[in-house]
């Protein structure tokens, strides 16, 4: 017995002496990934206990592969660790969220491949954007520009619904993909290369981006996608903001496109007064259809009761499952339309209780302050726009569904980043989160570009020839102790 | 099953919380002891510890003499309460001054008469990377960056 307890002894004294070395090590988190096993661990169980437990496990292999194989890449890089953790916990929610969401208790194929794709891609993007400084020149912007174009041509020409009533969708290949979702990413590349590669962005410069805004919103309007409307209007703002300097271009945009907004709005309640919502003229009755959609949205935001069974119904689900649920999360099942994507909010809540949607609040919360330090620390103007305008994208998403899921605002049917099931939603979103952990690591391209490059090289040039010299004379004045550097 | 949920739930909620805390130090108690922190979280907070001594970075060659850049912003001008103090009619009161920019040393003119020349080159505003041959005036100024060595140089005087 003694023995035994003197070997205790040891055993403690040796774990304590080790302690500490341990944390002078501190390779940036050795206690946070224990906590998180943990985490993921006991998410496991939940998922078990709530009858998903097979589902979860197979689901477990491509979410340790990306958080784990994200963390060593992010330490690889020298990223910003948090900002990382964060989203990683995020997406654990999300994976718990749609394993409960599951009908049957069978291995989810379509949730495997989107997160197999998605990683894929956010790891490339990543790659990428460290590797290709032309995104940033003037020629690189045109072809972005021309690429996002494109694309809302394809969604227009090709475009199906799938599911909802949007047409947004391209099939390829077996797969249907949302372009939209893409062309937020791309829109925010296009701004920065227009408004933040020169150190003041010049009139024409202005003039395009307001102009590619413009045509975003158009063929974003034409189909229909009010959400993303919304988001790039917002992203739009923020650009003015924060990157043209002279404060009046933001005002007086901001007052057009109040005093726009609002004419427009009368202009359409009054054609819907006039034509009484029919039309036999085709492009007259297709604007019609869309300015009634809006409207409903904000008429069954303000009583949804009044259609229960059709518009309002939705909404009315939503309040529901927010009714049912308590602090832990109840066992009741409110049918909601679209739980997996749009209600997720509401479905989460519901199962999972209100403590963890309130931290699921918080951590996007945690993302944008996390977010900002970032962009306060990137030196190089082009990379804070991209930064700034991911982020910015990705809180403002998760506020606007949040928002009108609970019924804050109209409802919009956009995804909820890292916790819907959308498949290009998830990994657009997981491109932006790669773009914004390599701008957090530094060391990249230049993208200012309003000094040629010859004069730069020649600089560095000369950089190295006078320290060369320099240093040679410096010694020789040491050595004869002539040395006034302190002396001035 | 029922009882196991809400107590699951609420170890997760303590873990994530747990979780937060320790990625996002929001306290910085443990920061000396690592090694990548420091330097990545440095440049944008200001120090805890400002009188420290910022090594110095460049020397301003005027007339023979080596006058060392020991703070930001750095006045020049013939005026007697700039920082290097030029005796010619012909650079301004407050000529120019070096400032620091986003972690980079910048050379800014101060509204003066006859200009700064950088490199043969007008300026109002450039970075200074070292090397750069700077005209005020008719004043010709050499900027030498501090060489990395100087550790080794003072072991040679003493010995």
């Amino acid at each position: 017995m003694a023995n035994r307890k003197s070997f205790k002894a040891a055993r403690t004294q040796r774990t304590k002496k080790k302690r500490p070395a341990r944390s002078e090590l501190h390779t940036s988190g050795s206690q946070p990934i224990v906590l998180f096993i943990l985490f993921q661990l006991v998410s496991l169980l939940i998922v078990m206990v709530s009858g998903r437990g097979t589902a979860y496990l197979y689901m477990m292999i491509p979410l340790i592969i990306i958080t784990y194989g994200g963390w060593y890449l992010v330490n690889r890089v020298g990223a910003e660790i948090s900002f990382f953790i964060n989203s990683a916990m995020l997406l654990t929610f999300g994976t718990m969220i749609q394993c409960m969401l599951l009908e049957e208790d069978s291995i989810p194929q379509s949730l495997l491949i989107i997160y197999v794709l998605a990683a894929a891609a956010g790891v490339i993007c990543g790659f990428l954007y460290r590797r290709m400084p032309v995104i940033a020149s003037a020629n690189g912007v045109a072809l972005l520009m021309l690429v996002s174009i494109l694309l809302y041509l394809a969604t227009l020409v090709l475009g199906a619904a799938v599911g909802g009533g949007v047409r947004n969708w391209i099939r390829i290949g077996g797969m249907s993909i949302q372009p939209s979702e893409f062309n937020k990413g791309i829109y925010v590349l296009v701004m920065a290369g227009l408004l933040c590669t020169k150190e003041q962005p010049g009139r024409k410069r202005i003039w395009v981006a307001i102009l590619f805004t413009l045509i975003n919103l158009g063929f974003l309007g034409i189909q229909g996608e009010f959400g993303t409307f919304l988001l790039i209007l917002c992203t739009f703002l923020a650009f003015i903001f924060l990157f043209v300097p002279d404060i009046k271009v933001f005002v007086s945009v901001f007052s057009i496109l109040l005093a726009g907004g609002a004419a427009i709005t009368a202009c359409c309640m009054a054609l819907l007064k006039v034509t009484g919502g029919t039309s036999n003229f085709a492009p007259m009755s297709f604007v019609l259809t869309q300015i009634k959609k809006i409207a409903n949205r904000f008429i069954y935001w303000l009583d949804p009761a009044s259609d229960a069974q059709g518009a309002g119904y939705q909404i009315l689900q939503a309040r529901k499952a927010l009714l049912n649920s308590n602090l832990f999360g109840s066992d009741t099942t409110t049918p909601l339309s679209n739980p997996t994507n749009d209600m997720v909010f509401p479905a989460l809540t519901e199962r999972c209780g209100l403590l963890i949607a309130l931290t699921i609040c918080i951590l996007f919360g945690l993302l944008l302050v996390r977010g900002t330090r970032i962009y306060f620390r990137c030196p190089d103007r082009y990379h804070q726009a991209v930064c700034a305008g991911l982020c910015f994208q990705l809180i403002l998403q998760a506020f606007i569904i949040i928002g009108g899921s609970i019924g804050m605002f109209p409802l919009t049917g956009i995804t909820l980043p890292l916790i819907s099931r959308g498949g290009s939603s998830l990994m657009s979103t997981f491109m932006f989160l790669s773009i914004i952990l390599v701008i957090s690591a530094g060391n990249l391209w230049d993208g200012r570009r309003d000094y040629s490059h010859y004069e730069t090289k020649l600089q560095k040039a000369r950089t190295v020839h006078t320290n060369r010299f320099s240093s040679m004379r410096n010694r020789s004045r040491r050595r004869t102790g002539v040395d006034d550097t302190g002396k001035s | 099953m029922n009882f196991l949920k809400p107590i699951l739930i609420a170890v997760i909620v303590i873990l994530t919380v747990l979780i937060i805390v320790k990625a996002n130090s929001f306290a910085t108690s443990d920061q000396p002891s690592g090694k990548q922190k420091p330097e990545k979280d440095s440049p944008a907070p200001p120090h805890p510890e400002p009188p420290m001594q910022t090594p110095i970075e460049f020397f301003i060659v005027y007339v023979g003499r080596r006058v060392p850049v020991t703070h930001y912003p750095f006045t020049i001008g013939s005026r007697n309460d700039n920082d290097l103090i030029i005796t010619d009619s012909t650079v301004s009161r407050q000529h120019a001054e070096l400032f620091r920019k986003n972690g980079q040393v910048c050379l800014r003119d101060l509204g003066s008469l006859n200009g700064t020349i950088v490199n043969k080159v007008p300026r109002s505003e450039t970075p200074i990377v070292g090397g750069e041959r700077i005209q005020l005036g008719t004043t010709i100024l050499q900027i030498e960056r501090a060489i990395d060595d100087v550790s080794d140089d003072t072991q040679f005087i003493r010995r």
